[in-house]
């Protein structure tokens, strides 16, 4: 019987996504529905190291799933860390102006119709404004990036175990969990 | 040895800890300990907008983290106490993927109804979407979860180079 694919590819990947997710303003702010880009990112990592499997491997486990979710929290927290750093000294000031006009624009939209009560800009401005001057400086660079290890992994991993028992399983050899 | 219920046990004292920090983050607020508070309410950003608008209050404080997430997160510790009050906390039994797929769907439809201006939604929709993926979530995960540990610990424990400790272990 062969032995089981390496994950690095699928961990990479997984850790890529959350780290576009996290990292790119905008994109973020997918994040602020309970860390839904992470939880994808652990579901997409254990969606690629499935398409590996042949008929001829040892059963995908959700200890493998555990494992994917984990390390690809990890990576895509170094990722995301990185590309805010990224954009925050190299691209600099006038990207997060052009991000910064463009959630603007998107949130007067969303008070216009309706959807976000009056106020809402101003409160995000000023949360943004906060957030910029907080990871513009080392210590928040680093803070951030401590959380981000904190936090992560959890999601992802919860993201890995739950894109596991959509379609993760194919085959088991020990007692799997059954669908009632 | 890692047997199911402490794992279990592990799993609703974090979740314990979480759900009380969102409480915790506005009673030190009130109580004038900023430190804490900043702390808390620090942390939970990274999970959450943490919207004035859309959040729960204590004493004109808003909690940690939005109505959505709260409502997701003390969903998910009600999921795990029901586990351990109406099935066995070791049982492999999960529930079918249509369940979870229902309640994905219900919170991505409030949210996309709301961007989209379809329907905007009230604390109600968010509190009830946000309940029920919570309580989905966590019949859903516990299962899987002990599997992964356990498979985790045997596939440690039945390792050559641990073998002497197992051994240590049983004679001790």
């Amino acid at each position: 019987m062969l032995e089981k694919p390496h994950k690095q590819r699928a961990t990479i990947l997984g850790g890529l996504i959350i780290g576009a997710i996290s990292g790119i303003p905008g994109l973020n702010l997918l994040n602020c529905c309970c860390c839904a880009g992470i939880l994808i990112g652990g579901a997409m990592a254990v969606y690629f190291y499935r398409q590996e499997f042949t008929d001829e491997m040892p059963p995908f486990e959700s200890s493998d799933a555990l494992i994917l979710g984990i390390t690809s929290g990890i990576i895509g927290a170094l990722v995301a860390t990185l590309l805010s750093v990224i954009i925050i000294f190299i691209i600099g000031p006038v990207d997060t102006e052009m991000v910064r006009g463009f959630i603007e624009k998107l949130v007067q939209k969303l008070e216009d119709r309706g959807a976000v009560p009056p106020g809402t800009l101003d409160e995000m401005n000023q949360q943004m404004e906060k957030a910029i001057q907080e990871e513009g400086t080392i210590g928040g660079i680093l803070r951030s990036l401590v959380y981000a290890l904190i936090l992560y992994p959890i999601f992802s991993m919860l993201g890995a175990l739950i894109g596991y028992g959509m379609y993760g399983k194919k085959k088991s050899s020990t007692q799997p969990p059954i669908q009632t | 040895m890692i047997t199911p219920f402490r794992i279990y046990t592990l799993l609703l004292a974090l979740v314990l800890l979480w759900c009380i920090g969102i409480i915790a983050a506005p009673l030190l607020a009130v109580v004038e300990l900023q430190g804490g508070a900043k702390f808390l309410y620090s942390f939970y950003s990274h999970v959450c907008h943490q919207l004035n608008s859309r959040s729960f209050h204590i004493a004109d404080e808003k909690l940690g983290v939005c109505i959505r997430c709260t409502s997701l997160y003390f969903g998910f510790l009600v999921g795990l106490i029901c586990i351990a009050i109406f099935k066995k906390v070791q049982s492999h039994r999960i529930p079918q993927k249509r369940f979870l797929l229902l309640c994905i769907l219900l919170l991505l439809f409030d949210v996309g109804f709301r961007v989209t201006g379809i329907f905007a939604g009230n604390e109600w929709t968010r509190i009830v979407s946000g309940v029920l993926f919570g309580i989905c979530a966590a019949w859903y995960i516990l299962p899987l979860l002990i599997e992964a540990i356990t498979q985790l610990y045997k596939s440690y424990t039945n390792h050559p180079k641990n073998s002497g400790n197992n051994y240590a272990r049983e004679t001790a």
